[in-house]
């Protein structure tokens, strides 16, 4: 055991030494919270809409405002020479144009037919459909606090809740899946590289002539960077908690705990990678084609796996941050514990479990 | 100074073609990107699974659920579990909705009286929560209509420009292409640097009569057309009509080598407004970028400014009016775009950019 120590510290020595991927690993975590926290919006709030009001009335001032008190639109610049709603859109000014035509107000008092006009730039599909579904939700609210003190509007009424999340910050869904992602990267990438570094430096030979195992080499030279994982970990949670103010309602015990295993597959991938390369270059490119990229695109993390095709979603079966992101959402933002987490749970243990068989198996192969 | 650029570029291709993990990467990665890319980037938001509780059992409650889960936006097939325990099924990804019916639902409706209804939606992912919530409003409205048979005398008709299919692919695909050119092209070129400094031929390009610019450009320049080309070519498979753009993107390359001249380095930064590149350059690669012409302009026909900009630009400018019809009738696709975004990519900027580095590699080596 001892020896595998000394290997231990001879890694945290290369890391220590070399002070610019020690900042790689420490301020890489915080650069990306940071960017994917306020970059990463797919929040539909915050449409430009420009609102060209022909009406010019109290009524019609009250509809825009009702537009933009509702958090959703915000009131774009846009030159006042611009009066066709499509030239708004090309110019890129807004993203849609609401008009009023003359004759809201008098459609108003007395219950004529009117029709309001909506022009969508419908580039981006998603806002698109948000915008269309929002205005639908104003005209609609506008429209029964004009009836009739006494009128009840017949139908179906949404009375809404919204559950973990009911302000709707992206933030709170991006963040939390932003561990996975970074775990994944730190693990997998650094001691992909590390390995191939002893490969490529000529070292290897050595370390292998000394009276130490292989197995004793591959634990020696993970448990750094387990450490520096966790640490990690934990640093980008107390960014989420304060900086982002995502709740943690689960146990930070239970999250400890599958970061571990699942830094225990990433891991496993990345001594996978290893035995293949033989430069630190190709290592590098490997991990980031095989790790990073599917725990960032097939996982869930960005884009929902539900919609991808099949042969994607059955690959994504593999990715062990699918699992992850789903534990770490769920104890983080529902207060999951693992009585409802016991299948996901089980899924990453078996993953972890294959892949770290197969890393040791193949290094050995590769050493004889 | 051509030929000493011509020569290196020869140079930096037998490298990269002899290096054949390198091919291989090369060659691989944009692919493997972009298949993937282009068939997850998705932000639609549908087949929202929904729990029901259904506590009215008829007829009209039956066809309010049927109207929702018309247009794939809701499956209301979820396995529902007892009311009391709801939670769980949150909790388990079971469900991300669970709309609760109460008891004497139809009764009011047929009194033609309003009914409350519940919907609950699990709020982590805050972007499909808030679509799922407008769907639902909107497929009730036009629930009520039918219904009811009261409808409100004011309407708000609705019209979607530029893509009115709502497919969100044709909005990724252009995106992604420049988000690939860019990540691809930009590794590519430093480690090229970094693998002369590696194996030490870097000392041996310094004592020879080439100057740095000229190298760093070189490098950046075969990289970047190595890294172009694979990606003009795989952005089509996805994007069907593989031939045509196959075709498209051989014409991009003679158009490459025919604009390749010295000190014209914004040409490798895609700046297709550079007189030199001209409109032709600029259009061709539009029509590689974007799929059938779908964003041609309908009034000057013409393609899409810049595909590299459709990652930090603002939808509507996939073309741009402002910097084509301007000032004393310049011709189109030599003035350069003004204003916000664009102003990055301007030639001056890339200068500074460019003698940073500069700046940088000689601190390096001192």
């Amino acid at each position: 055991m001892s020896k595998v120590g000394y290997i231990a510290q001879k890694e945290v020595r290369h890391i220590l030494r070399d002070p610019r991927s020690l900042m790689i690993a420490i301020l890489m975590p915080i650069l990306m919270t940071f960017l994917y926290g306020y970059a990463i919006n797919l929040d539909t709030k915050n449409i430009k809409l420009a609102v060209l009001d022909f009406d010019r009335t109290v009524d019609s001032r009250e509809l825009a405002g009702r537009f933009y008190n509702s958090g959703y639109f915000l009131k774009p610049q846009v030159s006042p020479v611009l009066s066709d709603p499509e030239k708004i859109l090309r110019s890129g000014q807004a993203h849609a144009v609401l008009v009023i035509r003359v004759g809201l107000a008098r459609a108003l008092t007395n219950f004529s037919e009117y029709e309001l006009g909506l022009l969508i730039d419908g580039a981006d599909a998603n806002v698109a459909a948000a915008t269309g579904s929002y205005s639908n939700i104003m005209v609609a609210s506008f429209l029964e606090d004009r009836m009739p003190y006494d009128f009840e509007v017949p139908g179906v009424r949404i009375s809404q809740q919204v559950l973990y999340n009911s302000n709707l910050e992206s933030s709170h869904f991006f963040v939390p899946g932003l561990i996975a992602v970074i775990l994944m990267m730190i693990s997998a990438m650094l001691t992909s590289v590390t390995i191939a570094r002893e490969k490529e430096t000529g070292t290897m030979e050595q370390l292998l002539t000394s009276p130490v195992t292989p197995r004793q080499i591959i634990i020696g030279k993970v448990l750094p960077y387990i450490a520096l994982a966790l640490l990690d970990a934990v640093l980008i949670i107390i960014f989420a908690m304060f900086h982002f103010g995502v709740p943690f309602a689960g146990s930070m015990l239970l999250l400890l705990f599958f970061g571990l295993i699942y830094v225990a597959a990433a891991l496993s991938l990345g001594i996978l990678i290893s035995t293949l390369v033989s430069t630190q270059q190709l290592a590098m490119m490997m991990a980031q084609l095989t790790t990073i990229l599917p725990s960032v695109m097939l996982s869930g993390y960005i884009f929902e796996i539900k919609n991808m095709p099949a042969v994607l979603r059955y690959v994504s079966y593999l990715v062990p941050a699918r699992y992850f992101i789903r534990i770490i959402r769920g104890v983080m933002l529902k207060g999951s514990d693992l009585s409802v987490l016991w299948h996901e749970a089980a899924f990453l243990v078996l993953l972890a479990v294959v892949l770290l068989a197969i890393a040791v198996k193949r290094f050995q192969l590769k050493i004889g | 100074m051509v030929r000493t650029i011509l020569a290196l570029m020869k140079k930096e291709f037998l490298q990269v073609l002899r290096d054949h993990n390198m091919l291989r990467m090369i060659f691989m990665m944009p692919i493997f990107q972009l298949f993937l890319l282009g068939y997850v980037a998705t932000t639609d938001v549908k087949l929202i699974s929904t729990a029901v509780y259904d506590h009215d059992r008829s007829e009209l409650s039956r066809e309010y659920v049927r109207s929702l889960s018309a247009g794939e936006y809701f499956l209301t097939d979820a396995p529902s579990i007892p009311l009391l325990q709801a939670e769980r099924g949150f909790k388990e990804n079971l469900y991300e909705a669970v709309l609760i019916i109460p008891h004497g639902f139809s009764n009011d409706l047929e009194q033609s009286k309003s009914v409350d209804i519940g919907f609950v939606v699990d709020g982590t992912n805050a972007n499909s929560a808030s679509i799922a919530l407008g769907y639902a409003n909107v497929m009730t409205r036009q629930f009520n209509e039918r219904v009811t048979g009261f409808s409100p005398p004011i309407k708000l008709t609705q019209r979607k420009l530029f893509n009115p299919e709502g497919e969100s692919v044709y909005y990724m695909v252009p995106g992604i292409v420049a988000l690939l050119l860019t990540m691809i092209t930009a590794m590519l070129s430093a480690m090229a640097i970094v693998r002369e400094r590696e194996i030490g031929t870097l000392e041996q390009l310094m004592v020879t009569p080439i100057r740095t610019p000229a190298l760093i450009l070189d490098s950046v320049c075969a990289d970047r057309l190595c890294g172009d080309i694979f990606s003009s070519i795989c952005g089509n498979h996805v994007v069907q009509n593989t031939l045509c753009r196959l075709m498209g993107a051989a014409l991009f390359f003679g158009l490459f080598v025919f604009v390749h001249q010295p000190g014209n380095r914004h040409v490798y930064f895609h700046d297709f407004h550079h007189p030199a590149a001209g409109n032709v350059f600029h259009l061709v690669f539009c029509h590689l970028c974007h799929n059938d012409l779908r964003f041609l302009c309908p009034h000057c026909q013409h393609a899409p400014v810049h595909p590299i900009l459709d990652l930090l630009k603002p939808p509507a400018l996939l073309y741009d009016h402002g910097a084509r019809h301007n000032d004393e009738g310049s011709l189109p696709g030599r003035s350069l775009p003004r204003g916000n975004s664009h102003d990055y990519f301007r030639p001056r900027h890339l200068h500074l950019f460019l003698d940073a580095v500069l700046k940088a590699g000689k601190v390096e080596n001192q």
